[in-house]
């Protein structure tokens, strides 16, 4: 799933009409839209790093994270240098202004964008801002909320110039601005979710997992020979070497299960001494 | 994410490069920043910020590298750690002027000890050698200088071994190692052979370099390169350090074995012209092993079932001792036993 974080509906509403994302009525405190087919999600949290960061959470909570998950934030920027509106950057630096904090997402996969940094504010940029950079209000709290679920390798954020810091457009103005950018972000957006449609988590056999633990108990391991004999295991199915055969045989001849943990063991020994 | 197709990866060698603002004037990164046009640059006011952030992955970074250019504050040098050998020298330590490597060895410590995949190069080696002049005037150094990286395949890059060689030549006193599984034979010509600069190769059978040491040059490569070495008068050490089990581990190290003896007897030469071999099984801290068992859950180097042994994961003690004996004596057969060191202070 693909979790893309936006401030305002008009920012995100290329996606939701694109994907035909349905809302969700059981959120109250930030708006979310889907496509579970898609494997995509789009929170609207209003403007800010504190709404962002508490919309993030909320999600992260309440949806759960799954190990190849990406939280992607999209959203109007003003810039401090020369570039058309509607131009896409993708930020490689965010720089938080209330607290001189820095962050840096990991730039891992191609992508068609320029790069600059991003500094968020708690206000809108207005007057001489630093040359040369972006200005937000979300990507810092999106970035916080996000590291310790995702990874600094699993986020991206992906800025579209709207102003520079003389007043922003009215919501018209930036709902077309932002459809306008999708066609540039969208086709990248594709190639990921494409990728996560394929990709279905293969759950360890329901069997396997409950012969291995028919094993533990058999064995009467202590915490550290359920480990070793764990190890034995995922090292014995890498190397194709097939140890259930035997100790099924030895199931049928009553050796296992094993009377003791001291028997227990010593067939773990037994186990090991014969595999090397 | 893994397995997204390669080309989505930003695969150049490095797509970005991080620079302290603190060294951005420095001569060498000046240097290495003009080998790179057009890539992103991004300061940063430590390097920590970048390397050291939590959660990273690994594995996906070593799919899209970014070179890290910094300066080195403190810790110019470590004593050596127990696990590694210290070829019968009292004064032993390592130095790490490049943390992390650009080879993808699925057993590498360096996996285990470093949060990210990225590679850091601190820039400041006149510290680093302000630091071992200040030593040797306590006492003789043997020095390590390629334990945390791989100096030599990264040498056409920095060119950090013909520095360390520079000045190695003004300090007798020194004995620097040079440990690599590089196969980069253009290094021979644009250095002059030291005796105490010593270039130590790390062998393993082609079958164990497919499966586990990804991005490394072939076994054949690096013998070869190892030879022409010792033929052109460098200090060659041959290291089958660590040793890797497999079902048929002594037809796949005899084979390494005969590799080098069929590249020696090409070039006229003999194993008494190897400086010295060392040998040794695979070991690791025991904390360092969890973290590369969570990285590399597919790999058979690190999800072996080892044996605890006070806190260094090792071998079961047959295997190990089995493993070892078997090298060591094949080796006897070839060259003297004063040159072959195995033990290591464990």
């Amino acid at each position: 799933m693909i979790h893309i974080v936006c401030a305002l509906y008009q920012e995100a509403h290329f996606l939701i009409t694109h994907y035909q994302l349905k809302k969700r009525n059981d959120f109250h405190r930030l708006q979310v839209f889907e496509n579970t087919e898609r494997g995509l999600r789009v929170l609207v949290t209003g403007v800010g790093m504190l709404r962002a960061a508490m919309a993030v959470s909320i999600a992260t909570e309440r949806l759960k994270v799954a190990e190849h998950d990406l939280l992607w934030n999209i959203g109007s920027c003003a810039a401090s240098f020369e570039a058309s509106p509607g131009t896409v950057f993708l930020c490689n630096k965010l720089i938080e202004e209330p607290t001189g904090c820095t962050f840096y997402p990991d730039i891992l996969y191609r992508h068609p964008f320029e790069e600059r940094a991003v500094v968020s504010r708690m206000t809108p940029m207005t007057g001489e801002p630093e040359p040369g950079l972006l200005y937000d209000m979300e990507a810092s709290g999106v970035y916080q909320a996000g590291i310790s679920d995702y990874g600094p390798h699993r986020m991206l954020f992906i800025k579209v110039v709207s102003d520079y810091g003389k007043g922003t457009p009215d919501a018209t103005a930036l709902q077309c601005l932002m459809d306008e950018a999708g066609e540039t972000i969208l086709p990248f957006l594709e190639r990921f979710l494409s990728f996560h449609a394929g990709q279905e988590q293969s759950a360890t056999g329901q069997t396997e997992e409950e012969w291995e633990q028919r094993l533990v108990r058999d064995l009467h391991c202590s915490v550290t020979m359920e480990h070793e004999l764990m190890q034995l295991l995922r090292y014995c199915a890498l190397a194709d070497r097939n140890v259930r055969d035997e100790l099924e045989r030895d199931y049928g001849q009553g050796v296992l299960p094993c009377r003791s943990k001291r028997e227990g063991k010593q067939y773990l020994e037994k186990l090991k001494a014969g595999l090397f | 994410m893994r397995s997204l197709k390669p080309d989505y990866f930003d695969a150049p060698v490095f797509s970005h490069i991080y620079i302290e603002k603190e060294i951005l004037s420095h001569p060498r990164t000046r240097q290495l920043l003009e080998r790179f046009p057009g890539i992103p640059r991004i300061e940063i006011d430590h390097y920590k910020d970048v390397f050291c952030r939590q959660k990273q992955d690994y594995g996906l970074q070593q799919r899209s590298r970014k070179l890290i250019l910094a300066g080195r504050r403190e810790h110019f040098l470590y004593e050596g750690a127990p696990v590694c050998q210290d070829f019968g020298n009292r004064h032993f330590y390592y130095s790490s002027c490049v943390m992390n490597c650009i080879y993808d060895c699925e057993y590498c410590y360096l996996k285990g000890m470093y949060p990210s995949g990225h590679l850091v190069v601190f820039v400041n080696l006149e510290d680093y050698f302000r630091a071992v002049a200040q030593k040797l005037r306590e006492h003789p150094v043997y020095l390590c200088v390629s334990y945390d990286s791989d100096l030599a395949a990264l040498e056409k890059l920095l060119g950090t071994c013909e520095l360390w060689t520079e000045f190695a030549a003004k300090h007798p006193d020194l004995t620097i190692e040079i440990r690599t599984k590089s196969a980069n034979g253009a290094m021979w010509d644009r250095q002059e052979p030291l005796p105490n600069i010593v270039y130590a190769f790390t062998l393993s059978p082609q079958r164990i370099v497919e499966q586990s040491e990804h991005r490394t040059p072939s076994a054949q490569a690096r013998v070869s390169c190892a030879v022409e070495g010792m033929a052109k008068g460098f200090p060659v050490r041959l290291c089958f350090d660590p040793m890797l089990y497999c079902a048929d581990w002594q037809q796949e190290y005899g084979s390494l074995l005969q590799q080098i003896d069929r590249e020696l007897e090409e070039r006229q030469m003999t194993w008494e012209q190897v400086r010295d071999v060392s040998v040794g099984t695979f070991r690791i801290s025991k904390e360092y092993m969890r973290i590369l068992r969570a990285k590399e859950p597919d790999s058979l180097v690190t999800q072996f079932p080892y044996e605890n042994v006070d806190g260094v994961y090792q071998y079961p003690p047959k295997l190990k001792q089995q493993m070892e004996q078997w090298m060591i004596e094949e080796l006897s057969g070839r060259i003297s036993k004063e040159c072959i060191y195995h033990e290591y202070r464990t």
